[in-house]
């Protein structure tokens, strides 16, 4: 059975919405940042998938896949900053307990 | 057989020299001028007016290069200079902020702000969805750094962790949105995606696409409903890097949004507009009331910044040419006026110890008298009353949605406008009527001065003859909407 576009389309739905769901109620910055990953890793199958299937262009889908990846990768090491950063300076990493400035 | 395009090296002259200048800053702190503040600031700048010469026999010029990534025309040049005046002024302010506050870091302070600035310019130069995320990610992660610089200030750290993550959000959706774009179009060129649009009917997938990616740019302009950010991100990050966000990244968000809507998507112009006059009206009223009772001044600015976003995005919903032109006329009073604010307000928290409370400004009048009247001419700017600059921002895009039968959005604004005089009036009375604890005069660096002096004459200028900024506006305009 060969994979059709549609089911990749809809594989990276799936994955946009569970990273998505992940990145609302999860607490740890970690996972939240794991979770947002997962959004742009559906945004990069999407993207290879319409490359592949279509053949219009198809260089330009894989390329800005390729930059998506190096930014995230950039994102995630900032991210790693930031967790070190609050640990030291308040002693946890749950989002729901930096709450200093409300309104 | 490989073609390799030919490249116009002088069309990305001002970027290029920047992107040289970012790293030579960052290679000198590191070997010859250790963590010296003053010397790495001039070096900035000296890079920012050498990015603007270069911008110079670029004038006139209509043309792209690189493909179609990097597009060279009035447009463009307008932001770009715009950018550069607001980075210089930013490093200006930063200087004696940097010094006070003794930084960690000095040179990748310097550093960040011009990659910032590198970023906005590709922003506002591009009409490639993929270069347009590059640039919009280049300016949004150095300025995460940059709002986190007090590393010490759990204020500081919460600003950068609610900026950071809501913003990798907002780049996932957008980035979503371009993908499907991409994948029912076929191309990630504007005007290429506008002729696949042509002849067919709305294609539901695109369209999804398009709402996708303005929920992405609406964050980055702080529209209603994703501007709960703001206020949070504005009170905690240091005081100039405040100034910076509340005018750079927002304005080149703008810039690369007027490309994406009327480049790519005038075909669903019925559409967006209806999203934009909701956006625009629930920006202006939000906006407007959750300032009012704001203790904190720049809390109070971060919201009146949400409801200066709903003026500008009335424009988008006019969607005319008129319009357009008012948009950017706006912006760059904008940034004008809100610098001159934000020295201001710096200009305080140096003499009061880092105060950003509206009650540092009590009885400002007899402690500085030059901050007290020049607050006060922003603050009516900032309403938009007469004489000053701010007037004609307004007047321009309220003018362009009267002419297109949206009466009723210009009232709106300028009931919106009353709204804000209220608490614009009020840091008046706070300088005016009430007494200072202290009576010791206010001290301030010469430098916070400079700023106060450049932007409030540019406003009082700009108010009394629009017509230059005007002309400038008109051109850069020509051919949107």
């Amino acid at each position: 059975m060969d994979i059709t576009l549609n089911q990749v389309l809809i594989l990276a739905a799936i994955l946009f919405s569970i990273g998505t769901f992940g990145a609302l109620t999860r607490k740890s910055i970690v996972i939240v940042v794991m979770c947002i990953e997962l959004m742009f890793n559906a945004v990069n199958l999407n993207l290879v998938a319409f490359a592949y299937f279509s053949g219009l262009e198809a260089l330009r889908g894989q390329v800005f896949a390729v930059f998506i990846m190096v930014v995230s990768a950039a994102e995630l090491g900032l991210c790693m900053a930031i967790a070190i950063m609050l640990y030291r300076n308040r002693d946890t990493i749950q989002v729901d307990r930096i709450n200093m400035m409300k309104w | 057989m490989v073609q390799i395009p030919k490249v116009n090296y002088l069309f990305f002259g001002p970027e290029a020299l920047l992107i040289v200048a970012a790293l030579v800053l960052l290679l000198l702190d590191l070997f010859f001028w250790r963590q010296n503040n003053r010397r790495l600031a001039i070096f900035g700048i000296f890079g920012l007016v050498g990015a603007a010469l270069m911008v110079i026999p670029l004038l006139g010029v209509n043309g792209t290069t690189l493909g179609t990534s990097l597009v060279v025309d009035s447009f463009s040049l307008f932001f770009k200079m715009l950018f550069l005046g607001i980075a210089i002024l930013v490093i200006v302010l930063s200087v004696d902020y940097v010094a006070k506050h003794k930084f960690a870091g000095v040179g990748e302070y310097y550093t960040m702000l011009l990659f910032a600035t590198i970023g906005m310019m590709f922003m506002a130069a591009t009409t490639d969805l993929v270069m347009i995320y590059i640039g919009l990610e280049l300016t949004s992660i150095s300025c995460y750094i940059l709002a986190g610089y007090h590393k010490k200030d759990p204020k500081s750290n919460e600003a950068i962790l609610k900026y950071f993550i809501l913003g990798l959000i907002s780049s996932a959706i957008m980035l979503y949105g371009f993908s499907f774009i991409y994948g029912f179009t076929g191309h990630t060129e504007l005007s290429q995606i506008a002729q696949a649009l042509t002849g067919e009917s709305a294609k539901l997938a695109v369209v999804a696409g398009v709402v996708f990616a303005l929920a992405g740019f609406a964050f980055k302009v702080a529209s209603v409903p994703f501007h709960q950010w703001v206020p949070d991100v504005y009170e905690g990050a240091p005081a100039p890097i405040t100034a910076f966000l509340s005018v750079g990244p927002k304005a080149a968000a703008f810039a690369a949004l007027i490309r994406i809507l009327f480049i790519g998507f005038p075909v669903f112009a019925s559409y967006w507009k209806i999203l934009f006059i909701a956006m625009a009206i629930a920006s202006m009223f939000v906006g407007n009331l959750m300032a009012i009772p704001q203790t904190n001044i720049k809390r109070m600015l971060a919201y009146s910044s949400i409801a200066h976003a709903g003026y500008i995005l009335v424009g988008f919903a006019v969607a005319s040419n008129e319009a357009i032109t008012g948009i950017l006329l706006y912006i760059a009073i904008y940034a004008i006026m809100n610098i001159g604010v934000f020295a201001i307000v710096m200009a305080v928290g140096h003499g009061s110890n880092g105060g950003e409370d509206l009650s540092n400004f009590n009885g400002l009048s007899k402690r500085a008298p030059f901050l007290a009247i020049t607050m006060a001419i922003f603050m009516i700017a900032l309403a938009g009353m007469p004489p000053t600059a701010g007037l004609w921002g307004k007047f321009y895009i309220f003018a362009a949605a009267v002419n297109k039968g949206l009466w009723w959005l210009a009232l709106l604004g300028l009931f919106n406008s009353a709204i804000s005089l209220y608490y614009y009036v009020n840091v008046i009375r706070h300088m005016y009527v009430l007494e200072p604890t202290t009576e010791a005069p206010l001290i301030f660096p010469v430098a916070y001065k400079g700023v106060v002096w450049a932007t409030v004459l540019g406003t009082l200028i700009i108010g009394v003859m629009p017509g230059p900024l005007l002309w400038l506006s008109t051109i850069s305009s020509k051919g949107f909407g």
